[in-house]
């Protein structure tokens, strides 16, 4: 069923394109400037949404590792219901996804995320995750970096095309200050949020990324995210065990997206008095699995994944502690509770990692890699099956161990992973929410799987007569005639290629006293070069002018492979 | 005259727009530029009272903690070690979190923690010792060793020299205890190099030599000992030991009488009896004449003849006749000696007696299942039993 509360209240104002003119450099520079104080905006704002779910989290549930009775079970319920009326009455764009919600303001409202939203993401989440809720700050962090961004482009007045393009630019910034990990949080934007690579946006989203980062870094320090113990990879069969974890890992992401899949919209369909009390029953849930022994499972669990990395639980309750997880994060998630799903997924795959690597050393005793190592590798595993960005987990994954030697596994389990999920779960998550919520949204994957089609599908072999410009109009006119072609593809040395009807050729060559070469008929300008690997949009973009384009060798521009005409490309398209 | 004033005004108006219009931007940096600085500054102050709390709460917990593993509850002390470190990752937090998951047993999740540790810090000697420990809990004497040997030569943070030396002296218990007795008698001496000159030290020395069978180095630690302290009975009765053992037995009753002036005991009274009667019954002595050879010779027949009456006895062995028992064996070869030893006068010829005679008496005294020894028995026993090596 399709959220329409959430469409309409995303309704943007009509954005006016205000902004003078000006030299597209001043622009650019002014927008690369821009994007450092996005940065610096965002890295604050993520300093003080961390700081506050630690107190919150200090104050709700204690401040031993281990929370104690009434806390554990009252503090996520009791919080739950405050998140829901804020959620309800308050913020009502908190809920759902902040990938999702930026992509919707680069596709849909020109840019525009309320300043509100971010506002609403940081309360929310900070009084969810600090009250125990099975979720994670990176999302929110995200969202609030593109809120952040959207409100500042408003206000500077930037033109529409940089209005749009500037959430991502703070999305990034947002993410990469709450992993404290630039390259994953430019990847991920690219990968997922915007698809495509320009210089201008690319050279933004480093400089906000980077800036966010340093000014996170300063704050919260410079240590990574995850206190990484030694990783090494020595023996190749080892490979098995890690194609292992990535099938494991394929099929955890899977349950993973199908739960939420076949959860979420019935929680939705609820009656709208139960919202007040999913994230409120969630919260009990979760308080009930801590109050039964199992506390890991509340919060965004950093500390735990390092514990898991530092091989500080036996194998059994990894896996325990995985399975809770994806339950718990289910069950916060489905109940609109705002928060992210980045720090369960890692999480998930930290514990899952460690349970493989655990099983691997009892049937395959010498094994190099320790516990830690599959921890880590099980993170990006999880990274590429469920959120289905392959590049960024790697590069998470290479980032917060800073070791290089590490990589085949990576590269092997995250590519495992991430082919078995898409065939078991063909539609990627943040496609999924979006389609529940009833927004159109371009599929990053299916944009990076679309086949492009290209002249060599098009062009067909060359069935006219192809005359130097340079020989007598009467002698090209008796060769048409005698192919009984209607058109002459013209040999222009050095200008190119051009083209004459026979009806013209014919004009020139009866009312013109002397002879003239098909060269001195020619008109400008001539037909644009056309290669068999251009795709057909930049043939279409050309062909209006001309009836047929010639295909020529990028080796030899002088060399024809083929013809190409507007039907060729509709017939292409048809196919 | 109103037109063009107000022309004019607007004329003006117009410029200042432009003017500013063409300012916008770098108005914008400045506004912007405050505006980070203020956030700045108010981050900077929520971040300064959130690292109070942080290491408030850390030290708190840090404390229980330690608290709790001093008074031999692990278990309790790790979730509070762990609430530690999750507020700050002070290395000292970690190193105490281990040790406490390595005193509740939990093994691999202590060696986990210490190795992290030991990569930040190679050369930490605290660290090493305790994954020696672990290794050594483990049996894994490689390992063990391997870091046994980093503890030693690593960095402490306070008295290295003492920590050294203990780590040393756990190194040769664990080697001992693993029957790695080469190895522990290298560091044992290695560690007479080092170690410090008191008489507790002096002892365990003398008792790890003492451990290992080198009764030599036993005894010079021993009488070390006793020397610095002079009334220490442990010194005086192991020095006894010691040189009883080596077959010094003049020595040894010396030691045992200076043991038993200082602290009465029947078993010293014992070893005092049975030393005396060695040295009385000696033949093996350099230093006594042929006669006097001859005599205690004679002596041990006689002794050896009183115990194969009463293994007799009691085996209801009728020892005079020949018919392949043992005793009956050992009748027979106590008669020719006996034989022989009446017909010696000369010191060569007595000397030449000593083995088959130290034989007899040992086959005769390892009889079982002839009642208990008596001192004479024992002393027999002492000085016939590895005869060649008796100093004599």
């Amino acid at each position: 069923m399709i959220d329409t509360s959430v469409i309409s209240s995303n309704t943007p104002p009509v954005i006016e394109d205000r902004a003078a003119p000006e030299t597209p450099t001043q622009g650019e520079r002014f927008f690369l400037l821009l994007a450092i104080f996005i940065g610096v905006f965002s890295g604050l704002a993520v300093v003080c949404f961390r700081i506050t779910i630690d107190f919150l989290r200090i104050e709700l549930l204690g401040s031993s590792v281990t929370p104690t009775f009434p806390r554990i079970l009252l503090a996520p319920a009791v919080t739950g219901i405050v998140v829901a009326l804020l959620v309800r009455f308050v913020f009502p764009r908190v809920r759902g996804s902040g990938v999702n919600q930026t992509k919707s303001a680069l596709y849909i409202y020109d840019g525009y995320i309320p300043f509100r939203t971010a506002i609403g993401k940081f309360i929310c989440s900070a009084l969810a995750i600090g009250s125990g809720q099975s979720l994670g700050p990176e999302d929110p962090s995200l969202q609030m970096g593109a809120s952040i961004a959207s409100a500042l482009g408003r206000r500077l007045e930037l033109t529409r095309e940089r209005l749009r393009l500037i959430a991502p630019v703070g999305a990034a910034a947002g993410l990469a200050a709450a992993f404290n990990s630039p390259i994953s949080a430019i990847l991920f934007v690219i990968e997922e949020v915007i698809g495509r690579w320009t210089a201008g946006f690319l050279g933004a989203v480093v400089l906000s990324a980077v800036s966010s980062v340093v000014v996170s870094r300063y704050f919260l320090g410079s240590e990574p995210l995850f206190r990484i113990p030694a990783v090494q990879f020595i023996a190749p069969t080892e490979l098995l065990a890690y194609a292992a974890l990535g099938i494991v890992g394929a099929v955890a992401s899977v349950v993973f997206a199908k739960a939420i899949q076949f959860l979420r919209p019935r929680m939705k369909s609820l009656p709208a008095w139960t919202q007040f009390f999913q994230p409120a029953l969630a919260g009990l849930i979760i308080g009930a699995i801590g109050l039964a022994g199992r506390p890991e499972i509340m919060g965004a669990g950093y500390e735990f994944m390092d514990q898991a990395m530092h091989d500080q639980f036996p194998w059994k309750i990894l896996a325990i502690l995985a399975g809770l997880k994806i339950l718990t994060t289910v069950l916060s998630f489905v109940s609109g509770t705002p928060g992210g799903m980045f720090a369960p997924t890692l999480f998930i795959g930290a514990m899952l990692g460690g349970t493989v690597g655990a099983a691997a050393r009892m049937f395959i005793p010498h094994l190099t890699g320790s516990i830690g190592t599959y921890a880590l590798v099980g993170m990006g595993v999880l990274f590429a099956g469920f959120l289905r960005a392959p590049m960024t987990s790697v590069f998470m994954v290479l980032e917060v161990s800073g070791n290089y030697s590490i990589i085949l596994p990576v590269i092997l389990a995250n590519t495992l992973s991430y082919l078995i999920s898409r065939n078991l779960q063909p539609v990627p998550i943040f496609d999924l929410l979006s389609q529940q919520d009833g927004l159109g949204l371009p599929s990053m994957e299916e944009q990076r799987e679309e086949r492009v089609l290209r002249v060599e599908d098009a062009m067909r072999s060359v069935d006219i007569p192809v005359i130097d410009s340079q020989i007598p109009a009467d002698e090209a006119l008796r060769v048409a005639e005698e192919q009984g072609a209607a058109e002459i593809l013209v040999d222009d040395p050095p200008f190119g290629w051009s083209s004459l009807t026979v009806g013209a050729l014919r004009d020139a060559v009866e009312q013109s006293p002397s002879e003239p070469t098909v060269a001195s008929l020619l008109s400008e300008p001539h037909m644009p070069s056309i290669h068999p690997d251009h795709s057909l949009d930049f043939v279409l973009r050309h062909i209006s002018q001309w009836s047929f384009l010639p295909v020529t060798h990028r080796a030899d521009s002088r060399r024809i492979v083929g013809l190409i005409t507007m039907n060729d490309v509709m017939k292409a398209f048809d196919r | 005259m109103t037109t063009p004033r107000k022309h004019k005004w607007a004329s003006r108006m117009r410029a200042w727009k432009e003017r500013i219009r063409a300012l916008r931007r770098p108005i914008y940096v400045v506004c912007l530029s405050l505006l980070a600085a203020g956030f700045f500054a108010f981050t900077f102050s929520v971040n300064r009272l959130y690292a109070e709390k942080r290491a408030h709460l850390s030290a708190y917990w840090f404390q229980q903690g330690q608290a709790e593993l001093e008074q031999g509850q692990p278990q309790s002390a790790i979730p509070d070690l762990r609430t530690a470190l999750l507020y700050s990752h002070d290395s000292r937090y970690q190193f105490n979190l281990a040790r406490a998951l390595a005193a509740a047993n939990r093994v691999p999740e202590a060696r986990s923690y210490f190795l992290n540790l030991l990569e930040e810090e190679p050369g930490n000697g605290a660290i090493n010792l305790e994954l020696a420990r672990l290794a050594a809990k483990d049996n894994d004497p490689n390992q063990a060793r391997r870091y046994f040997n980093g503890a030693i030569y690593g960095a402490w943070d306070s008295d290295p020299i003492l920590k050294r030396q203990q780590v040393r002296q756990e190194l040769i218990s664990f080697l001992i205890a693993n029957d790695l007795k080469t190895q522990a008698h290298g560091e044992l001496m290695s560690y007479t190099a080092e170690m410090p000159n008191t008489p507790n030290a002096q002892l365990w020395v003398a008792r790890t030599f003492t451990k290992l069978g080198d009764d030599r180095n036993a005894l010079d630690f021993f009488v070390a000992a006793s020397q610095t302290n002079r009334r220490d009975v442990t010194a005086l009765l192991g020095a006894g030991w010691a040189a009883f053992r080596l077959g010094r037995y003049r020595e040894a009753l010396e030691y045992f009488r200076g043991a038993e002036s200082l602290h009465e005991d029947p078993s010293t009274l014992q070893m005092i009896e049975l030393v005396s009667s060695v040295i009385e019954l000696n033949p093996f002595d350099s230093s006594i004449s042929a006669t006097e050879r001859r005599h205690r010779l004679v002596l041990a027949m006689g002794i050896a003849d009183e115990r194969l009456k009463t293994c007799a006895d009691s085996h209801d062995v009728d020892i005079d006749t020949v018919s392949g028992d043992p005793l009956q064996l050992a009748r027979s070869q106590w008669n020719y000696l006996n034989r022989q030893l009446r017909a010696t006068y000369n010191n060569s010829g007595l000397v030449q007696l000593l083995s088959p005679v130290a034989s007899l008496i040992t086959t005769v005294e390892h009889q079982s299942g002839c009642g208990p020894q008596t001192p004479h028995d024992q002393a027999m026993l002492r000085i016939y039993q590895g005869a060649g090596e008796l100093q004599r």
